[in-house]
């Protein structure tokens, strides 16, 4: 019998599941060790650190020593549930009981079956026992019950808070609990938790008790068992492995908690090198590691493979929404997976779910695996997709970025919340500056959807009622100065009154502007949607807006019709994942990101290049009204004003700020005594460049 | 062990570092006996001298004769004493095979449950001039699983019962014939065979493989459908 074949024995990113036991090495002991615990308290907390292989080991390692008959004392006939709490915990639990054949001698339909469950297991905390006496159990069966990823329940739970249904968490532990301690049902509890979780098990009565006298904390591998990871695998499918590269990967392994997951991952593709490079004649070589960027870059160079493999600039920004769907930064900067349904993911991502799963299926290639399910599992919408493990978010450097540009963006919106909140109480007024152009700024970067917000909270139309208000005030507090600032020389001077009169007029002016830009970015809108062809029409009516008034609807439009016509436009590659992108008030130049220190400007009307401004990472930018000016907070520590027709400084002003803007004055200012009209960070030095 | 700065102190009339005089003595004197050898290279090697870049190489490319060899870089004065610790640790000691030289050896698995019903099988197979093994089934998880382990890397062929246990513990087994090939078994099986027993049940009936023969009896223990795995065994 020859059970040696070719397919790469490495799983990458995702865990070993249970039918890859034979795959999984060097960690023995440790399943061993979990057989000899269970045994012992029947409830058992596998806890470790994200990278730990808490899945893999309780899958490929705990499961299948129970079936093989290694727990003597219980023998070797199990029933096993798997589940993970995700947002409705007792239903899982239900439907998992359902699968391993729970009732099947009722010979009820599933869903009839899953009631009857789901029912027993809310009725009391001995839910979980009623329905293993229901289940009939032959003598010598063990029901086991595996919850992967436990700290789901937390959120879950925060969650449930929101919704007024508090004591569904406290419930689902209460059954595991009393199941475990019943000791005529041979029910066994075996989960699964990040360590950085441990302290919110004290949220439930009885489970930090229950996980105190029975956890198991993964130790990390010796230098033997990783190498046994490494080479057991590569012996079971008949390939080899030079020595000397074996001492390279565990030396190269040092102290980083994803240590198991990043060696997974470069020993897949040194594997699947190896393959296409004649594996016949040679060993898996440094070489075939070095190919794939070695232990360090493997991971964010297969990312960027994968992204760069999408076809267009659309299937792109679904990529960039579907992952920041899926991640989180949690408390104490924890990365957190955010496993989230097709179709919700669809909705917030603005994607028809073809569109979506060809994205997703670009990142769940065989030979990927940063996506789950798996290859070949077929999606539909309600199918909930996950990143495979938390370490694709620490070391591919471009989904880090987006994590953490969603992070910002969430702190924005819930700030928002808040604000709205307080307001509505009555405790708190509108925003001002600088808030407010923080805010604008995120709304006219992000386009936020009501989708999207759900994640958050549900108050969001509040909050954008909140901060469309909060800006109607602030133009209105603008008009009223600048109506005292006239009306004071009025009445000292009978040419005040005149003046009064030129400022209402302009008043009425720019209000009569405003609303014709309205109008025309709604056109642009109406254009651009329904008559995708005259796109060109769209882009002229959207610069025509921006030309009159720089009011935010038109801004929107025209960025999406820029998007569009990009290639017509203007061909601009550039190296930065997140390129920034702005268009002058009067649509003539368009702004965008080239390098980590450099951007480019781009004549919109010809596409031609007119070159670069070297300036380096910002975040608060602004352009004179007449366009001729661009100026920017640079590395968070000066205030540098362009000139856009000749891309050279005219200002720097070393200083902190929340805002820019440039004055009606600063037009063509281009002294740095003038910088005051852009300053809003720290009162000492406004007063210092006020005087100056 | 090699620190990180200086290639070493050469004596006269030598070519090579004392460093380099104690690496080579050392590889000479374990490439024929099972002492294991560990190389510990300061982490952040700062030195640039050629003649300690290639004794570092050397190192790392050194062949495993003898007993193992372990090159450790990159990583702490810890790391060393840690696997200098393992390293002395006595083997594990396997119970080991007392089989007469010559016999075949035949792991039978089978469930505890089963344990009786199996006898016959074994009687048989034992008057075939095999040696039979069944799995523990008693004692801790360790005891049990190395056990298993160690005779699925010994034996000559395997035979597993599929009676009272469930598909799981008979997919658990077939996995288990594939795994001992990493943990250094090498060659095949001479035979490998599952028996269905009784009790009937849907699975095994529409089970299918070709990782093993199938052997389907009927009711009762019929030696001649196991002539052809007796046959196997018996062979060269």
């Amino acid at each position: 019998m020859d059970t040696r074949v070719r397919a790469n024995p490495f799983p990458g990113l995702r865990p070993f599941m249970q039918e890859e036991a034979d795959l999984f090495f060097g960690r023995d002991k440790q399943s061993d060790e979990l057989v000899r615990r269970l045994a012992n308290s029947r409830f058992l907390a596998v806890v470790g650190t994200s990278g730990s292989g808490k899945s893999s080991l309780v899958r490929a390692g705990l499961l299948p020593a129970l079936e093989g008959g290694f727990m003597a004392e219980a023998g070797a006939h199990w029933r096993i549930a798997i589940l993970r709490p995700q947002d409705d915990p007792i239903g899982f639990l239900a439907r998992a009981a359902v699968e391993i054949g729970m009732l099947s001698h009722l010979e009820l339909a599933q869903a009839a079956a899953e009631d009857v469950v789901e029912t027993t297991l809310r009725r009391s905390s001995l839910g979980l026992v009623e329905a293993t006496r229901l289940a009939e159990l032959k003598p010598h069966e063990n029901l086991l019950i595996l919850v992967d990823q436990f700290e789901e329940l937390f959120r879950f739970a925060d969650l449930a808070a929101h919704r007024d249904a508090g004591s569904e968490a406290p419930a689902f532990v209460k059954l595991l609990l009393e199941a475990a301690r019943h000791k005529d049902v041979r029910v066994f509890i075996v989960i699964t938790m990040r360590s950085d979780f441990l302290g919110d098990c004290a949220r439930f009565r009885g489970l930090a008790e229950a996980i105190s006298d029975s956890q198991y904390l993964i130790p990390r591998l010796t230098r033997d068992e990783l190498q046994a990871a490494i080479t057991g695998p590569i012996g079971v499918r008949g390939g080899r492995i030079a020595p000397s590269l074996v001492q390279q990967l565990l030396n190269e392994i040092g102290d980083d908690t994803d240590q198991l997951p990043v060696l997974q991952h470069a020993l897949m593709r040194a594997w699947d090198h190896w393959q296409r490079n004649d594996p016949d004649r040679r060993p898996i070589r440094l070489s075939d590691l070095d190919a794939i960027g070695g232990m360090a870059e493997a991971l964010s160079r297969h990312g960027n493979e994968a992204f760069g493999a999408l076809a267009t600039e659309r299937e792109r920004k679904i990529a960039e929404r579907l992952f920041k769907c899926l991640t989180e930064r949690g408390p104490d900067n924890r990365e957190i997976r955010r496993p989230t349904s097709l179709s919700r993911i669809a909705a917030i991502a603005n994607a028809e779910p073809a569109d979506l799963i060809r994205v997703i299926d670009v990142f769940r290639a065989p030979g990927r695996s940063f996506l789950m399910p798996p290859a070949g599992v077929t999606l539909e919408g309600e199918s909930v997709i996950d990143i495979s493990h938390e370490s694709l978010i620490r070391q591919w450097a471009r989904l880090r970025a987006w994590v953490d540009e969603e992070n910002e963006s969430r702190a924005t919106y819930l700030r928002l919340v808040e604000a709205a909140r307080l307001r509505q109480a009555g405790k708190a007024g509108l925003w001002g500056e600088p808030d407010l152009t923080h805010a604008r700024q995120w709304q006219a970067r992000e386009a936020p959807s009501s989708a999207w917000a759900e994640r958050y909270g549900p108050q969001f139309s509040q909050a954008m009622k909140f901060l469309a208000d909060s800006q109607t005030a602030q133009r209105q507090a603008r008009w009223r100065r600048a109506g005292l600032w006239v009306a004071l020389p009025i009445g000292l001077a009978l040419v005040g009154l005149t003046g009064f009169a030129f400022v209402k007029a302009e008043e009425a002016k720019r209000l009569g502007q405003l609303a014709q830009a309205r109008h025309l970015a709604a056109q642009a809108e109406f254009v651009r949607l329904d008559a995708p062809a005259q796109i060109e029409r769209s882009a002229v009516l959207a610069m025509e807006s921006l030309r009159l008034s720089h009011v935010i609807e038109g801004d929107l439009v025209l960025r999406q019709v820029l998007l569009l016509l990009r290639p017509k436009v203007a061909s601009v590659s550039t190296a930065e994942p997140n390129g920034f992108l702005a268009v002058s008030p009067d649509g003539r130049y368009v702004i965008v990101r080239r390098r980590h220190d450099a951007v480019l400007v781009v004549d919109a009307e010809t596409g031609s290049e007119l070159g670069e401004m070297l300036l380096g990472p910002f975040k608060i930018w602004a352009f004179s009204a007449d366009s001729r000016r661009f100026a920017a907070h640079v590395d968070g520590e000066r205030i540098e004003v362009w000139d856009l027709a000749t891309r050279k400084v005219v200002d720097t002003l070393k200083a902190d700020t929340y805002g820019l803007e440039f004055s009606g004055m600063a037009r063509s200012c281009s002294s740095a005594a003038r910088m005051a009209a852009y300053h809003f960070g720290n009162p000492a030095r406004r007063k210092r460049n006020e005087s100056a | 062990m090699i620190g990180r700065l200086h290639y070493g102190f050469v004596p006269e009339g030598e070519e090579r570092s004392i460093v380099e005089l104690q690496s080579d003595e050392a590889i000479y004197q374990t490439s024929s006996s099972v002492a294991a050898r560990i190389f510990w290279l300061s982490p952040n090697v700062q030195s640039r001298d050629p003649r300690l870049s290639a004794l570092l190489e050397r190192l790392q490319k050194q062949s495993p004769q003898g007993g193992r060899v372990d090159v450790i870089t990159k990583q702490t004065i810890e790391a060393l004493k840690a696997l200098a610790l393992d390293r002395l640790k006595p083997a594990a000691e396997h119970a080991g095979s007392t089989t007469k030289a010559g016999a075949a050896r035949v792991y039978l698995m089978c469930d505890q449950l089963d344990r009786a019903t199996v006898a016959p099988i074994q009687d048989y197979l034992f008057d075939q001039s095999l040696e039979v093994r069944l799995p523990l089934f008693e004692g801790d998880a360790e005891e049990i699983r190395q056990e298993h382990y160690e005779t699925l890397k010994e034996c000559d062929g395997v035979l597993i019962f599929w009676g009272q246990a469930k598909e799981g513990w008979l997919r658990t087994m077939l996995r288990d014939l594939k795994k001992v090939f990493g943990l250094g078994r090498t060659g095949p099986y001479k035979a490998a065979s599952l028996y269905l027993a009784e009790p009937p049940d849907s699975n095994k009936e529409s089970f299918r493989t070709h990782e093993v023969s199938i052997v389907c009896p009927a009711r009762e223990f019929d030696p001649g459908l196991l002539r052809s795995f007796v046959d196997a065994l018996s062979g060269p």
